[in-house]
């Protein structure tokens, strides 16, 4: 097992810089999700950690020793880093044993620890049962179990795993996070975990690293890039998001239309009346009368019943609406008037995001 | 947890990627060698000697002048573009309403019309030439005798030794490639996009139009630029039906320049030039029609369309249809046939006439049969292995892009698709039959020029093969510590094998019938199957002859037959792989 140490890692193909100089440290035996959409630069980090690329600059070392660079790329063979695929990638002329067993083969290990070493990968994934069987007799849960398994049987130092769940149901995903979480614990390998999806970001890492355009735009624990994004990219990108355009007045106050809100700012913007936008998660947003600040008129345009909760959207400005999660016992309908409230404890304001679509 | 493998130290690491680069290193240094033997060399002497007098052995550029000058020498091209034209022609108006009828109508007996094209593809076009001199040759050809004894005239009905003789066969074997292009375009396109037209009201005749037609264009043309090709490097059918009325065309006036005492080696050279030129433009026009739209279109599922009901044409249709089995396939086989259990073929198909008597000589007393067809055997076999394994390696290089030159080894084994065989025949002439590397007469040099002509298919076959395997099947194994070759040995050869014993039938089948590439090549001691029926043909043997064709066509079709069955073997395999481990 090691660290890894990642330095101002970079990556072109061409013109297209995929990936923009990044660095992190991820501490032996944690879990690192890099969380992101497509074309982030995750998977390119990926396939550099696993050394099937070579970078462009900067470096990667593995427990203090340098694996890439771009003068020298270590062959993925000789790294110690498993990796399991988005498509499981298991050998189909292969049982699940013999495709498990494929990396203690080429470690030359006795015949009775090669055994225990394969019953012990087969165990930790619940595999046992099926280890006479072919890929094609197995469920897509099942092939992914003995990519997991294949991977963690040669004892890596370093797991990597490339949107491991994304090809299986939803049910079964949200099985297999807590799976992967619960593989973890027990053997205690540093872990990098690339996935869209910021449901198995949160449960399973415990950093998560939030990619876009090539760059970290956060590095954090699950609660802190939910609860305090560092801009409207990683807010809106994490769970539901309003983001509110408005001219900032001074710290902590944005003009919205006709109406001063309060906020906490962390837009980090030197100068006052520069636009900005105001970040509130649906879920805090209040309907009705409240006290203070941060009180708004609105029109429902739009009334969803979800079950758990009731999805509205309200017009609050010309052209500026927002998305509130209520109670699904009130019934706001189209056309009505409404006193929307955004707490400010749950109001922060951020620099306006260049490339953010128009919403 | 310490892992097993001894990587915690810098150097070990460090060790690896030495080790690795040395290994890639070496591995295309051997392949750079074997193709600079193979490809670069024989054509690089042919270059070379084109531009060198036969007298003098100066460097001239008389040759070039002397094709333009000499009638006797723009003659036989000028009949190539002819032949040419005529076949692509001719095979294009019989080639797709062929394919249309079988893949898109209710015509009946579509089954047999398509498995006796098939057999046409595999016919060797002089052996079909051979069958059709037994049929219509002026005045022993059966049909004539036949004509004549009807008639009561006695002047021949047909003269297969003449220009319209030569491109009718040439032509019938020829359609089979324009039918297997543009029927597999019009399988593989999905019922979807004609009933998409459907409902937006347009009729059968309408659909066809604007849907239908336009999206098998590209085959078509593709097809009509195969059969021109073909045309101009046939050697066998002009060689046999138009040398002995004297006309020539580029190939055989090629092989004349070897008859000559001595051969005019640097004339021949020069007279290769506007062959590969004009070989070369068109594939380059190929490529550009199938890179611009590829035909293959969007996912085609292969789903059964509807069959367009013929109705009342539906025998009109089949008679349309029949022409290329029965007069490619089913009357020169049986004159063949006929002919090579006959005592004498001027007797005619009468019981007294019958005898096994050339099948027996061929087989067990003739040394020179005997020794063509294990030569034939045995040269195909190794060439088509070697053939393969260049094709996998270069294919697996390319394809992974695990080397930088990629792009240069593809190339490479690419070339000889635009080299005629009868050219390389020459560049293997040229560079192996002088010091330091004078291979004449050898089983090495016909076998090596059976591997650089068969060299694209085998890389095309190769790398269809490859792009059915995601490549994370194979990174799978390196991230658990398997090196390049060890992943080779263990994943890839393993899913591939299904698709390698296809690709090497593909090869092998071409090899057996390969006639032009060995004609200047083979020494009594190293005839093969071809050349050796080529050579008797001379001899006006005709018995001997069909009995050596018959058992060369029925090798032929055992090895079709067994390729079938591996081939569909081979595809369920892959379906069978494809859900588990094809990239999404």
């Amino acid at each position: 097992m090691s660290d890894i140490d990642i330095r101002q890692l970079s990556k072109s193909y061409g013109a297209y810089q995929a990936l923009k100089s990044i660095d992190l440290n991820i501490p032996n035996g944690a879990l690192l999700a890099l969380l992101g959409p497509s074309g982030c630069g995750k998977s390119t980090t990926l396939q550099l950690l696993a050394g099937f690329d070579t970078p462009s600059g900067g470096e990667i070392r593995a427990g203090g020793e340098l694996i890439s660079s771009p003068q020298r790329v270590v062959p993925p063979e000789r790294r110690g880093i498993s990796l399991v695929f988005q498509n499981y990638a298991v050998w189909p002329h292969k049982t699940v044993a013999e495709n498990v067993a494929f990396g203690l083969h080429l470690r030359k290990l006795s015949r009775a620890e090669l055994e225990a070493r394969l019953s012990k990968a087969l165990e930790a994934v619940r595999l046992t049962p099926l280890r006479e069987r072919y890929p094609f007799e197995l469920s897509g849960g099942q092939q992914q179990r003995v990519a997991l398994a294949r991977a963690l049987a040669v004892e890596p130092r370093i797991l990597l795993l490339d949107e491991p769940l994304s090809n299986l149901d939803a049910h079964l995903r949200e099985e297999m996070r807590f799976e992967i979480r619960r593989v973890h614990d027990e053997l205690g390998i540093t872990t990098v975990y690339v996935t869209h999806d910021q449901g198995e970001a949160l449960v399973t890492a415990d950093e998560v690293a939030v990619m876009q355009g090539g760059i970290v735009q956060q590095l954090g624990s699950p609660e802190d890039i939910f609860e305090r994004p560092s801009n409207a990219f990683v807010a809106s990108f994490i769970g539901s998001n309003n983001e509110i355009p408005g001219r900032r007045e001074a710290l902590g106050q944005l003009r919205v239309a006709d109406t001063l809100l309060h906020a906490e700012d962390r837009s980090g913007l030197p100068s006052i009346g520069t636009k900005a936008v105001l970040c509130i998660r649906p879920s805090r947003v209040r309907l009705g009368e409240a006290g203070g600040a941060n009180n708004l008129n609105g029109v429902v345009r739009r009334s969803a019943y979800l079950g758990e909760y009731r999805d509205v959207l309200i017009e609050i400005a010309a052209n500026t609406t927002l998305r509130a999660f209520v109670s699904p016992h009130l019934r706001p309908q189209p056309g009505e008037s409404v006193q929307v409230h955004l707490p400010p404890e749950h109001c922060q304001i951020f620099a306006t995001p260049d490339d953010a679509p128009a919403r | 947890m310490a892992s097993s493998l001894p990587m915690s130290a810098a150097r070990s690491a460090l060790d690896g990627y030495r080790r690795h680069h040395a290994f890639r290193l070496i591995v295309l240094v051997i392949l750079l060698a074997v193709l600079a033997l193979l490809i670069v060399q024989p054509l690089g002497w042919i270059v070379f000697n084109s531009f060198h007098d036969d007298d003098t052995g100066q460097w001239t550029l008389r040759n070039y002048v002397q094709i333009f000058a000499s009638t006797s020498l723009w003659a036989p091209l000028f009949n190539s573009l002819l032949l040419a034209t005529a076949v692509a022609v001719i095979s294009t108006l019989l080639g797709v309403p062929l394919a249309w009828l079988v893949a898109r109508t209710d015509m009946p007996m579509r089954g047999f019309i398509r498995l006796f094209t098939m057999a046409a593809f595999v016919t060797p076009s002089f052996i079909g030439a051979l069958g059709w001199i037994l049929l219509a040759a002026p005045n022993s050809g059966w049909l004539n005798v036949g004509w004549r004894v009807l008639s009561g005239t006695d002047w021949p009905l047909l003269n297969i030794y003449s220009m319209i003789g030569t491109i009718f066969v040439c032509s019938i074997y020829t359609v089979p490639y324009t039918f297997t292009l543009v029927s597999s375009a019009l399988e593989e396109m999905p019922v979807e996009l004609e009933d998409a037209a459907t409902t937006l009201g347009s009729g059968v005749v309408r659909t066809m139009r604007s849907v239908t037609i336009p999206l098998v264009m590209p085959a078509v043309l593709v097809g009509f630029i195969l059969s021109f090709i073909q045309g101009m490097t046939l050697f066998g059918v002009p060689a046999f039906l138009l040398t002995p009325s004297g006309t020539l065309v580029v190939t055989t006036k090629l092989a004349e320049f070897y008859q000559l005492f001595p051969p005019a080696l640097y004339m021949s050279a020069a007279y290769c030039m506007p062959l590969i030129a004009i070989t070369g433009m068109l594939f380059y026009a190929r490529r550009r029609i199938l890179g611009r739209r590829q035909f293959t279109t969007v996912g085609g599922k292969g789903r059964a369309g509807r069959k367009i009901r013929l109705r009342a044409w539906r025998l009109p249709a089949l008679a349309f249809a029949l022409i290329v089995p029965v007069t490619a396939v089913v009357m020169p086989y049986i004159a063949i046939v006929l002919v090579s259990l006959s005592r004498a073929w001027g007797l005619g198909p009468v019981p007294s006439n019958l005898t096994l008597h050339w099948y027996r000589w061929a087989i067990f007393e003739n040394a020179e049969t005997q020794r063509a067809i294990v030569n034939s055997l045995v040269y195909a076999g190794v060439a088509a292995s070697f053939c393969m394994m260049i094709g996998i390696l270069v294919a697996y290089i390319v394809e992974r892009k695990l080397l930088r030159s990629a792009g240069l080894l593809a190339a490479l084994v690419t070339i000889p698709i635009i080299i005629p065989g009868i050219v390389l025949s020459v560049g293997f002439f040229s560079a192996y039959t002088r010091q330091p590397l004078n291979l004449y007469g050898t089983a090495t040099l016909i076998i090596a020029a059976f591997v650089a002509t068969f060299l694209p298919i085998a890389y095309s076959q190769a790398g269809s093969i490859l792009k059915g395997i995601s490549p994370d099947l194979e990174r799978a194994a390196r991230s658990v510590g398997a090196s390049e070759a060890r992943t080779f040995a263990s994943i890839t050869a393993p899913l591939m094998r299904g698709g390698l014993v296809a690709g090497w039938l593909l090869v092998f089948i071409p090899i057996m019938r390969e006639l032009s590439v060995a004609i200047f090549l083979v020494s009594p001691r190293t005839n093969v199957m071809t050349t050796l029926i080529y050579n008797y043909k001379d001899g006006g043997n005709y018995e001997a002859v069909c009995a050596a064709s018959a058992l060369l066509l029925f090798a032929t079709l055992i090895v079709v037959l067994l390729s079938r069955f591996v081939t569909e073997g081979a595809a369920y395999r892959r379906r069978n792989a494809a859900s588990l481990g094809a990239a999404p």
